[in-house]
């Protein structure tokens, strides 16, 4: 009896030592913080040459791919598609945004470009993941980064990309009304006049009998603050005459904004002419 | 050897123990009062001590508890989302936090009923008053009482519902300040709640009128007038339509249907912008519609719904109700957040839209309130009629909506107007913590979610048990056995 009880228990213990077996811990791979002038290891496509090229020609960096971290976890979107992406930096990014800035504008894009630049593929779903109507075009809430939504979507057209343009510079706007602020003259313009929610129900010609830019723009001051410098963008200069005619309170706010990009170092008026010009040139 | 019994020391010792014992004057020191404190001798006294008796709005926060607001978690501050989104959820159990809740509400209410009763037990005994200015003062500590205990109830117990009035759990009726050990009180029902605040407010309205030469009569003191306006309130709620209306005939006799011209109001939105239009929006002086109003120094009862990151906004359908630009409380907003948030909050009350730190009024009772209690009492009575409501419903409208346009009476039956009149009573008061009392007594059925499009995470049925709050914990704490609600 006693031989079995040994010779169970030598059992037991040999198997026991055989199948615990310390396994070895796999080490968590924990990405170290961003590094923005790292260069990528592995081999580099297309669209990571023109990345590098623009991060050393004019300081910023563009990102496309998906990263959690690089976004907050509340924020949802989906990344752009690699052809999309390599368009929309090249023509938007690099032809549109940053050179014609350079070459015409130093000081502004030296003093107000954001140092981040993400593409995303559609447009920002904040807090939500459920696809909802409620959508942000471009993702501005910090002053280093400026994301663009919609990249999936936008016509790779000429007259597509110089209507983004003006999306482009609306968001832009937002951080620099952030950066800066666009001053407590400025709501005084309408206050008390805003639709709030109400402006979904208005036209373009109502809302420019009212005071406002676009419909959208009289929604809150600073909606009215970014549609003002998207309406210089997108319209001529005597267009742009035309609609401030309409209501003094147009010809204040417009007159505050173009003072506060040309206090920067930008004419909100030639850049929408030089915009002009350039997407001509594009070959699309 | 003799032995001196009486050795000279200690004669002297005990001679002048003897003397001091006899010349320190104790009594007369403990009785002087230590601290400055007033001995309250005077009439004029317990009027001041009234002073300190108004309430704070703490029935306030109820407005997240309806269907007029729902939680919106992007622009919400996380220290109050922990505060309040319990309690938005119906929960029982909440953090303690320093601005409003149940518990709060409670104390609130208690502490301002014993000023009342200190007032009551005393000021007949005071002197250098006249019959008069006691009969004021006494009246006006009276009506206090009566309103302290119509708030606790209406929060801590069922709905006033005749049929089971008399046994649903009211609240421990306090008519005395305690000079004796803790009392363990016991909650009296609603039916006898009621009627100790019938009693209350009835005397005391008799005794403001008695006492009409001492009475005060700044807006921030129930007067007559707020006082009638209070007890056509609670008739409304009793459903006393015939009690409800005498006591809006009361108001009217006194003050005539004003009502606030909110156009007029409006112009300072534009004029002078948000802060300084909220500012003036409660001001009695310029406002002879508000009839009772309260001075706050702090946040308190404005932090769940008061400002934009309060994290609780007007609900998709409340917001929906005031958009129209026809009417004109759709300029009572401030928008939250971007437009992707698509969230209002109200903004009726200074320091708005964001400015949490500071001062502000909120008004009690309003003539609005009067005339929409009196339209709802006259559609409910058997002899009351259509035109008779519309001439309450119609001295509101007049000043709401742009163009006017008057209701065609032919056009109505008693229940479709007296829909209409619920609508309009809902959207007079959004954000002004009186929208509970009716989900409570229409037996509304409301449902709160954390998300916007997402399925409610809690529904409260008509009549259900959570419309009586529950006990707070620091009562039952001190109070063990005192009954608790239904669960």
């Amino acid at each position: 009896m006693k031989k079995i009880y040994l010779l169970s228990l030598a059992f037991l213990l040999i198997t026991s030592a055989c199948i615990t077996g310390c396994k070895k811990e796999d080490k968590i791979v924990v990405d170290g913080p961003i590094d923005y002038t790292a260069v990528k290891k592995g081999p580099w496509n297309g669209l990571d040459s023109l990345t590098d090229t623009l991060f050393r020609n004019y300081g910023v960096r563009v990102f496309y791919e998906f990263n959690p971290r690089i976004i907050d976890p509340t924020t949802f979107y989906v990344p752009a598609q690699y052809d999309k992406a390599k368009l929309y930096t090249k023509y938007v990014v690099e032809k549109l945004w940053l050179e014609p800035l350079k070459k015409h504008f130093p000081r502004f894009l030296n003093d107000q470009k954001p140092i981040e630049f993400l593409i995303l593929g559609t447009y920002v779903h904040f807090n939500s993941i459920s696809s909802g109507t409620a959508a942000g075009a471009g993702l501005n809430a910090q002053y280093y980064r400026l994301g663009m939504g919609g990249a999936d979507r936008i016509f790779f057209t000429k007259a597509g990309l110089r209507s983004h343009m003006n999306t482009l510079y609306h968001e832009h706007a937002h951080q620099l009304d952030q950066k800066f602020g666009r001053g407590y003259l400025y709501d005084r313009v309408s206050q008390g006049t805003y639709y709030q929610l109400n402006f979904q129900s208005k036209t373009l010609a109502q809302a420019n009998a009212d005071g406002f830019f676009t419909a959208y723009g009289g929604y809150a001051p600073e909606e009215d603050f970014a549609t003002t410098v998207e309406s210089m963008i997108g319209l001529t200069r005597a267009e742009v005459q035309t609609i401030i005619a309409k209501n003094p309170k147009l010809a204040t706010k417009y007159e505050m904004v173009y003072k506060f990009y040309l206090d920067k170092g930008i004419d909100l008026h030639e850049m929408h002419d030089i915009l002009d010009q350039v997407v001509n040139t594009l070959p699309l | 050897m003799k032995m001196k019994v009486f050795k000279t020391k200690n004669i002297i010792a005990a001679a002048v123990t003897l003397l001091v014992w006899s010349s320190t004057g104790c009594k007369k020191f403990t009785e002087k009062p230590y601290d400055n404190r007033i001995n309250l001798e005077f009439t004029e006294h317990y009027q001041q001590v009234l002073v300190d008796a108004y309430p704070q709005r703490q029935e306030m926060f109820t407005d997240i508890l309806t269907d007029d607001y729902q939680y919106h978690a992007p622009t919400a501050q996380a220290s109050m989302v922990s505060y309040f989104l319990p309690i938005y959820l119906y929960n029982d159990e909440y953090p303690e936090n320093g601005f409003t809740n149940p518990d709060v509400a409670y104390r609130e209410f208690y502490a301002k009923i014993y000023r009342a009763n200190i007032v009551i037990g005393g000021v007949g005994s005071s002197t250098r008053g006249t019959q008069e200015f006691k009969d004021a003062v006494m009246g006006e500590a009276l009506i206090l009482r009566a309103y302290g205990h119509f708030m606790l109830v209406n929060l801590f117990g069922k709905h006033y519902n005749a049929a089971t009035a008399a046994t649903d759990l009211g609240v421990p009726i306090v008519t005395q300040v305690n000079e004796e050990r803790l009392i363990a009180y016991k909650r009296a029902t609603v039916k006898a709640v009621y009627e100790q605040i019938e009693k209350d407010a009835t005397e005391g309205i008799a005794l403001l009128k008695k006492g009409a030469a001492f009475a005060t009569k700044n807006p921030y003191h129930f007067t007559t007038a707020s006082a009638s306006a209070f007890m056509s309130r609670l008739m409304l709620y009793k459903g006393d339509w015939a009690a409800a209306k005498k006591y809006s005939d009361d108001v009217i006799a006194e003050k005539g249907r004003v009502v606030r011209n909110l156009a007029s109001d409006l112009t300072l939105l534009t004029s002078s912008g948000v802060q300084i239009f909220t500012a003036r929006y409660m001001d009695p002086t310029t406002h002879p519609n508000i009839l009772m109003v309260h001075y706050s120094t702090s946040l308190s009862y404005l932090a769940p719904t008061g400002f934009l990151r309060s994290g609780f906004y007007l609900s998709t359908p409340a917001a929906t109700l005031i958009a129209p630009a026809g009417d004109l409380r759709s300029k009572l907003t401030a928008t939250v957040g971007t437009v992707i948030d698509a969230s209002v909050m109200i903004t009726k009350y200074e320091t708005q839209p964001n400015n949490p730190n500071g001062a502000f009024r909120a008004s009690y009772f309003s003539m609005e309130e009067v005339l929409l209690n009196r339209a709802e009492a006259i559609l409910r009575s058997t002899n009351g009629t259509v035109a008779d409501a519309l001439v309450d419903l119609e001295a509101i409208r007049k000043l709401r909506y742009a163009p006017y346009t008057a209701l065609n009476p032919e056009a109505f039956t008693k229940e479709t107007l007296l829909t209409n009149v619920l609508l309009e009573r809902r959207k007079e008061f959004i954000g002004e913590g009186l929208r509970w009392f009716d989900v409570k007594r229409l037996g509304i059925q409301v449902a709160h979610s954390i998300g916007r499009n997402d399925a409610p995470t809690v529904v409260l049925l008509p009549n259900d048990p959570r419309t009586a709050l529950q006990i707070p914990l620091k009562e039952r704490q001190g109070n063990p056995d005192i009954q608790l609600n239904p669960r």
